[in-house]
């Protein structure tokens, strides 16, 4: 098979990349202390400034950089709309929520997000703990699959599709899997730093490119409108109340978002959520506002209705941008940003769930004892089973990485997150309301998925994909803690810090 | 009463930023009910009356369908910067309250 230098020079960057991630992960590793509090949430100790870089890795990924300008020429604008209602109600109560997390996750020395969870509750631990690390495998599984759809699309696209998707994705999930088994927390932070500023990089290229061909955003933004594509894409084809519930229900479910819930764990004080709080959510103006914007209306205005033929939708963006700055050094730093933001989101992901399955399922839920010496070895094979899993979602994708997420990847987070964040202000919500709250969010999730309402939107009111089970396991919580018997007073003054 | 038998850090000292941040909702903290219900009216307004394909109509010399996001995105931007400083403010005037209340 004859491969083009170029091909070979993305199949290099890659392992370059991948390299260098390396190197920061052996030096996590020899900072990585003992102790499961060290490995998973760096000990609490990571400044404001990391845990800026973490929080702004962690959610400026391939969903913003690459998941919506495609969304944008694919589906239509709105979907893209959506994402910026969703910052509304995020952004707006990231600070109560997340200082919440931060004081109870330093009082109780949590590692877990279901440590949290099972803490309020107050009862059915075990029970609860193996539904909360189901649930949260069953989101994630699905939450990576979706990511190695855009990091493999876009470098095979950026290939011209001479070295295929599906190789792309082996090497891929290979040096994930060796990367991230190696050095825990403390060097994905460290290399969320590093693909932070590769990606800010690459950001400012872009921006300054697109201005310069398009001459400007206002003439962008009408070549675009006006292109033989526009009638098709500008236009509402949802209701008024899908995009309100994903306001309500979307973007506040995000603030229990597992993996954010770990870096308020591992902020070393206050101020880590406070200033890390604010400038990722600058960033996200630029890497969720700004770039998908530039980029969704370049490809309108660049392609119209005549998009490139790619194995999947997502590589239209290094597509796009190899027809705009030819193939050159500029580009492989493009590239180097989307390999960097790919990463930084799966790699956050697989230690999350390496946690989850280590200490809620296998120690604290089933009850079996695993020594300390065998715990990275335990670790690890969870990492490789849960990134291998994660390729079925990859494999043959039928939807974009968009809508894969609207529909089946945040609702379940959706039924995760409003419980707990009712239950961290309630405090009437008691062990049978916790509980059960949690089962029928997540069945009924199940059940009008793949069940009752097999078509997205999963339920025949208009409402996103995650309102109805999330409003179930609301009532379910607040009907059964009222007619049982409240928390213990103690209980709860211990759980908030009210009593020492 | 055993109700989490695993990662409690009971008896240890907190720092007084743990300490200063409420367990409950502070009172101006309800505003953001408010705000809830003014970022609903927006997003009623945009997706109901921007989100249309109309070249001949512009707003700020944008498409509507942009203009709209726009104005989404700005709401989200000032209100973190407005709320970062809020709420650094508060906390940090918590934590002097609290660390001179205890050395008195």
């Amino acid at each position: 098979m004859n491969i083009s230098s170029w091909s070979l020079i993305v199949l290099s960057t890659l392992v370059a990349f991948f390299a260098l991630t390396l190197v920061a992960g052996f030096i996590g590793a020899k900072r990585t202390k003992k102790g499961l509090h060290e490995f998973y949430v760096a000990g609490g100790t990571l400044s404001a400034m990391t845990v800026m870089f973490t929080y702004m890795a962690t959610y400026m990924e391939a969903w913003e950089f690459v998941g919506m300008p495609t969304v944008i020429v694919s589906e239509g604008f709105e979907w893209w709309v959506i994402e910026m209602i969703f910052y509304l109600s995020f952004v707006a109560l990231f600070y109560l929520v997340g200082l919440r997390l931060y004081k109870l996750g330093k009082l109780h020395k949590y590692i877990t997000p279901t440590d949290i969870i099972v803490h309020r509750v107050g009862g059915f631990e075990r029970l609860l703990r193996i539904l909360i690390a189901l649930m949260i495998l069953y989101a994630t599984i699905i939450y990576i699959g979706m990511i190695y759809i855009p990091a493999a699309g876009v470098l095979a696209a950026a290939t011209g599709g001479e070295i295929p998707y599906h190789t792309f994705l082996a090497v891929y999930v290979i040096f994930i899997i060796i990367y991230i088994s190696v050095g825990g927390m403390r060097a994905v932070a460290y290399a969320d730093v590093m693909a932070g500023v590769t990606f800010v990089i690459a950001f400012l290229a872009m921006v300054y490119a697109a201005f310069a061909y398009w001459g400007g955003f206002d003439k962008l933004a009408w070549a675009a409108y006006t292109s033989d594509i526009a009638p098709e894409i500008f236009q509402k084809t949802q209701p008024f109340q899908y995009f309100w519930t994903m306001l309500i229900f979307y973007g506040i479910s995000w603030l229990f978002i597992p993996h954010l819930v770990v870096r308020f764990y591992a902020a070393k004080d206050y101020k880590g959520v406070i200033v890390g709080g604010m400038g990722s959510n600058a960033g996200f103006f630029l890497g969720a506002f700004v770039s998908p914007l530039l980029l969704g209306l370049s490809l309108a205005a660049y392609y119209g209705s005549n998009l490139p033929e790619v194995e999947v939708v997502e590589g239209y963006v290094p597509m796009l941008f190899m027809e705009l700055f030819g193939i050159g050094p500029l580009l492989v730093l493009i590239l180097l940003g989307l390999i960097a933001i790919t990463r930084s989101t799966i790699d956050s992901m697989l230690l999350l769930v390496s946690s989850i399955v280590d200490v809620d399922l296998i120690e604290r839920g089933l009850g079996i004892k695993v020594p300390e010496r065998s715990r990275r070895l335990v670790t690890t094979l969870v990492i490789i089973g849960v990134a291998l899993l994660s390729v079925i979602v990859a494999l043959a994708p039928e939807a974009p990485m968009v809508i894969i997420g609207f529909e089946l990847c945040w609702p379940a987070y959706s039924v995760i997150a409003w419980p707990t964040i009712i239950m961290l202000f309630w405090r009437r919500a008691n062990k049978y309301g916790g509980f059960a709250s949690y089962l029928t969010g997540f069945l009924s999730l199940l059940l009008f998925t793949y069940i009752i309402w097999p078509e997205a939107p999963h339920n025949p009111f208009g409402v996103w994909e995650g309102t109805l089970p999330t409003l179930i396991a609301l009532a379910t919580l607040i009907i059964v803690s009222l007619i049982t018997p409240p928390p213990p007073k103690e209980f709860i003054e211990k759980f908030y810090g009210l009593k020492k | 009463m055993k109700v989490f038998i695993t990662t409690s850090q009971e008896g240890s000292s907190n720092s007084p930023d743990v300490d200063a941040i409420p367990a409950n909702l502070m009172r101006w903290e309800y505003l953001l009910i408010a705000y809830l219900a003014f970022a609903s009216y927006l997003v009623w307004y945009v997706s109901e009356n921007l989100l249309v394909w109309e070249p001949e109509e512009s707003i700020w010399g944008l498409p509507k369908p942009v203009a709209g996001a726009l104005m989404i995105a700005l709401t989200w931007i000032i209100l973190n910067f407005m709320l970062f400083a809020v709420y650094y403010l508060v906390i940090t005037k918590r934590i002097k309250t609290f660390v001179e209340g205890g050395s008195k």
